[in-house]
């Protein structure tokens, strides 16, 4: 798991990678908001093209900072979910909360059943 | 928050209906003979939280041949049951243990997770999609095992600890060579 923060004009990029669950949510969510205490930048995009996996520990941090960039106006993204981790945020509500980019391939419905080996 | 959270909870996949908590367990013999059972004892640390998901998911590869995205959704049911044991069953004590059953039936998957840590007063109320006892929890744990798993229950009392059972059917693959 790695995780880093940029500023590119009026928007802080922050990237992590791997598998974000409890072990990471909190470190993650200190770094966030270290950076976001720190910048005048008000929109917020998480570069998820590095996310193998994530559970509810890790959309709690980003609720959280969503929460707080968007009662100060800012506008957060979302950008390179993988289809699976797309579908998380489906689930969860997320893509109508903010903005989502869709990935390439979403996965078929119809292929998703189980088959025993 | 409850205001965010209510809308986020309108989302038609993840509406949980108050019967629905506890969902009904297979019927005795639903699932088929158990051919295959795993036991594991877990510190109750977080970074065994990515160890449980993954052997649940080599488990589960080993018993039946599944898509990618059925395979990320038991992973993400057995991460929530096994995070809510650690982080609210033991509030992070990591000198304490979380158990952990696997079991490959013919028709489908038992996780069993179980914790002796403090346990649940309201069962119905823990299962709401909104609610939760921690800041910057989502209260999305049991909405999340209900939506990837065809059968949840929860079995807590106070200071009796927890155990949540998770049933994943599996269909017999029809193109088996």
């Amino acid at each position: 798991m790695s995780f880093s923060v940029q500023i590119k004009g009026n928007t802080v990029w922050a990237k992590i990678g791997g598998e974000v669950d409890m072990q990471v949510a909190g470190p993650w969510r200190e770094a966030l908001d270290q950076q976001l205490g720190a910048t005048l930048a008000r929109n917020l995009t998480f570069d998820f093209s590095g996310v193998s996996f994530i559970d509810s520990s890790g959309l709690g941090v980003v609720l959280g900072r969503y929460k707080k960039v968007s009662s100060r106006g800012g506008r957060v993204r979302i950008v390179g979910a993988s289809p699976q981790v797309y579908r998380i945020l489906q689930l969860s509500g997320f893509c109508r909360l903010m903005e989502v980019d869709e990935p390439a391939n979403i996965p078929d419905r119809a292929a998703m059943a189980g088959g025993r080996r | 928050m409850a205001e965010v959270m209510a809308d986020m909870m309108t989302d038609t996949t993840i509406n949980i209906m108050a019967d629905k908590v506890n969902k009904a367990m297979p019927e005795r013999g639903e699932l088929g003979n158990l051919e295959n059972e795993v036991r594991l004892e877990l510190a109750a640390r977080g970074e065994n939280v990515a160890l449980a998901r993954t052997l649940t998911a080599a488990f589960v590869v080993a018993g039946w041949d599944l898509t990618l995205p059925v395979l990320e959704e038991i992973k993400v049911a057995v991460s929530e049951a096994v995070s809510n044991a650690i982080i609210h069953g033991y509030g992070e004590d990591s000198a304490q243990y979380v158990h952990m059953r696997l079991c490959c039936y013919q028709r489908g998957l038992l996780v069993e997770i179980s914790d002796s840590g403090v346990g649940i007063a309201d069962i119905r109320q823990a299962m709401e999609p909104d609610y939760t006892t921690k800041q910057e929890h989502l209260g999305l744990g049991f909405a999340f095992m209900n939506t990837f798993m065809d059968r949840v229950r929860v079995e807590s009392a106070p200071g009796a600890g927890t155990r949540v059972e998770l049933v994943r059917l599996l269909d017999a693959c029809e193109c088996e060579a």
